[in-house]
């Protein structure tokens, strides 16, 4: 019997004990102490959803997982229904980039195709959507397709904008007449409350957009 | 020809407990093996309503929003993400069938006196039927009203009134629309998220009862009752 191969995907290590395969988050202690997750889909689903500070993990492929921890794969818990947990519909896109077959649909469609509150999304300047896209993304493990990425071995394809990028684009849009002021950073604010001063992302979002347009000699008076 | 259940719900950004109860009932409609794959998409989670049916194998599939309201999202919002045209679609080549939302079914009456009765309710007391409710679409009232209705024609209250929290009449006018010495509310939300377990037993908890007692049921949406619910809507949905 041939072991099969160990592999990486976004943060994971998926490495193999016999026929066993056991999923690893990333490494962070110099010792190897690792966590151990019950194997089981409700367990890991629970693990995976929340950061080290027990923050909400809203977008799958944010770079911010628990680091240290492992999951053992079972009948209970099969590898491709694990990996489907930590990262949904990964795999599929992986294979589907592979062979060509993959739908890529680009931020206007998805920013056109918004209604009620998320209408407004779809008034975002190109430019501030390339900020934003440089924002998100840089703090996701996928790779956005839609933005022009190209993906490389076991990298992790993103088809489409996520509704993370959505809600984000949308308040940008409110922003665009009226420029908030940065405020300090509060990482215990939640992860996607762009909405809230303090949000990492909104901040680092108004930072860059703003810079960049004093840049470009855009007005937001 | 392969069948499969795709539960939609809401998700959230904000709030990891408010897509418990789809992953819930996913597991338990799972462990029935009636259909060949039982698929879950969100609105605000992954995977993603526009991206539900990229890991579906099968040829015909059933959607089944997991709402309590037929309204905005169940009309425009799902059906314009998925694709879909109406009660049945192609999409992919796939044959997709899409149901009325869970809050809609009359069977959802008898999870709301299930959820009265765990909070301690008895036939003399008045049960209140809790929507959430909002001003910008009437629609997702109509369902509220029905449901009250259905548990008002169940006869195991001796008064059923309905309140929202969005919208009039208000919760806390519950005691007002009532006259039993005890009041049950239940609320019609699919989560004890944020609203159902905190805003509304918090505004509930604080209204002036002179001397009357008013009792709070969990969510209807988490009730294990509600994976038959959605199999319900999918048998009657293979018979279009």
């Amino acid at each position: 019997m041939v072991t099969p191969r160990n592999f990486n995907l976004g943060q994971l290590i998926v490495a193999f004990d016999g026929e066993t395969a056991v999923i690893h988050g990333p490494a962070r202690n110099s010792n190897g102490a690792e966590t151990e997750i019950e194997s089981s889909e409700e367990a890991l689903r629970n693990w995976v959803r929340h950061d080290s500070a027990g923050r909400y993990r809203p977008l799958p492929g944010a770079a911010n997982m628990r680091p240290d921890w492992r999951v053992r794969c079972s009948a209970a818990l099969p590898l491709s229904t694990a990996l489907d947990i930590v990262y949904p519909l990964a795999m599929l896109h992986i294979e589907q980039r592979r062979a060509g077959t993959l739908d890529v649909v680009p931020l206007q469609s998805v920013l056109e195709r918004q209604t009620g509150r998320y209408a407004r999304a779809v008034t975002l300047p190109s430019e501030a959507r390339a900020v934003a896209a440089n924002v998100l993304c840089g703090h996701c493990v996928k790779q956005p397709l839609w933005n022009s990425a190209t993906v490389q071995g076991d990298q992790i394809p993103c088809p489409e904008p996520c509704s993370v990028m959505v809600s984000l684009c949308r308040d940008a849009a409110v922003w665009e007449s009226a420029p908030p002021p940065t405020t300090p950073v509060d990482s215990t604010l939640a992860w996607a409350a762009f909405e809230s001063p303090g949000n990492e992302l909104r901040e680092q979002y108004l930072g860059e957009r703003f810079a960049a347009s004093n840049r470009v000699g855009l007005s937001h008076g | 020809m392969s069948s499969a259940l795709l539960l939609v719900g809401h998700g959230s950004h904000l709030n990891a407990e408010s897509s418990d109860p789809v992953y819930a009932h996913a597991r338990a409609i799972r462990e029935r093996a009636v259909f060949g794959e039982v698929l879950i998409a969100f609105w605000k989670e992954e995977p993603s309503l526009s991206r539900a049916l990229d890991g579906c194998a099968s040829d015909a599939v059933t959607v089944v929003p997991v709402f309590m309201s037929a309204g905005y999202f169940t009309n425009e919002v799902i059906p314009r993400e998925m694709g879909l045209g109406g009660r049945i679609s192609s999409v992919r080549g796939k044959r997709v069938r899409y149901t009325a939302p869970v809050g809609s079914h009359p069977a959802l009456a008898t999870v709301i006196v299930q959820r009265a009765l765990e909070a301690g309710a008895k036939p003399g007391d008045a049960l209140a039927v809790l929507g959430h409710g909002t001003e910008r679409n009437r629609d997702s009232q109509a369902n509220i009203y029905q449901q009250t209705e259905n548990v008002r024609r169940l006869g195991a209250f001796s008064e059923v009134v309905t309140v929202f929290m969005d919208q009039a009449p208000g919760m806390n006018e519950v005691f007002a629309l009532t006259s039993a010495p005890q009041v049950v509310v239940v609320p019609v939300f699919i989560a004890d998220g944020w609203h159902a377990a905190q805003t509304i037993p918090e505004e509930l908890g604080g209204l002036p009862g002179a001397g009357r007692r008013l009792r709070y049921a969990a969510a209807v949406g988490t009730h294990p009752s509600i994976a038959g619910v959605i199999l319900e809507l999918a048998q009657e949905a293979a018979a279009w």
